[in-house]
């Protein structure tokens, strides 16, 4: 398969998981693609690495009045009882999850180690080569991407 | 029938979202205990009785299938059924883990009534 083929792939699993993983597990509505985040909102990122049937890095940042929500939501709380770094928790589960699904679709007979996802400074930079996706949420936004380098 | 599981897994934000699913999706839970790694579920469930234990797989000390192989090789604790509830949905990884005596492989993220469906046909299986 060709570059161009594995990034319209990767762009469409990237688009399944984030809907999939917020919708069923967080409770929380994916409104449509964006071409950038909204301007403006504080955000919270976080990455993890993965190895295996292909190596690279996947990266998500939230709007954090979204990450918010979307940890209350999780957690069955309200987001007043929510700490942040419960909240953070949530964020790097939701990161675990996405990257997951869209590597077990990536390869289904694969075989995939990911690092535990670490929280990253608010507007780091996402990987250079990566695959990049944004959505609008029912509130804020979140933006994806994934730098996957196929085993040689 | 009257449940008692554990959620074995090292997110303690996971675990409480899985107890929660469980406890709404109307099954009759009695006794939910949490291990955050397969060392600290054994260290547990040999001490006290569960129906059904959910264990993750990616989990530091004793991950899900050393967890699973440890329960194979326990007399008392051989039969208890185990269903895996994991991120990683391989079918490489899934053969695995059935192959390794697991009753049930739910993926991450998944659907309520997924992991309802699950829990009642490994119970199912057990229980007869
Ligand atoms: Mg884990």
């Amino acid at each position: 398969m060709d570059n161009v083929a594995v990034c319209v792939e990767l762009e469409a699993m990237l688009e399944a998981a984030t809907s999939y993983t917020l919708e069923t597990m967080c409770f929380f509505g994916v409104m449509g693609p964006l071409e950038e985040m909204p301007a403006g909102e504080e955000r919270i990122s976080a990455r993890l690495t993965f190895r295996g049937d292909a190596n690279g890095v996947f990266h998500t940042m939230l709007d954090l009045s979204a990450a918010w929500a979307i940890a209350a939501n999780f957690l069955g709380e309200e987001v007043a009882d929510v700490s942040r770094s419960r909240m953070e928790a949530v964020v790097c589960e939701l990161a675990n999850m996405i990257c997951g699904s869209v590597l077990s679709n990536y390869k289904k007979d694969g075989h995939f180690e990911l690092s535990s996802p670490e929280i990253t400074g608010a507007e780091e930079a996402q990987p250079d080569q990566a695959v990049r996706r944004v959505f609008e949420l029912e509130m804020g936004g979140i933006a994806l991407a994934m730098d996957l380098r196929p085993k040689p | 029938m009257s449940l008692r599981i554990m959620i074995v897994d090292d997110s303690p934000a996971m675990r409480s979202f899985i107890g929660r699913i469980i406890q709404l999706s109307g099954l009759d839970v009695v006794s939910c205990v949490h291990a955050s790694n397969g060392m600290e579920a054994l260290t547990l469930l040999r001490k006290q009785r569960v129906d059904i234990v959910l264990s993750d797989i990616n989990m530091p000390i004793m991950d899900g299938e050393q967890l699973l192989r440890e329960l194979a090789n326990d007399a008392e604790l051989t039969s208890v059924p185990v269903v895996v509830v994991s991120t990683d949905s391989t079918d490489s990884r899934r053969t695995r883990m059935l192959e390794l005596g697991a009753k049930g492989y739910v993926r991450k993220p998944f659907a309520p009534e997924t992991l309802r469906y699950e829990l009642e046909m490994a119970l199912g299986e057990t229980h007869g």
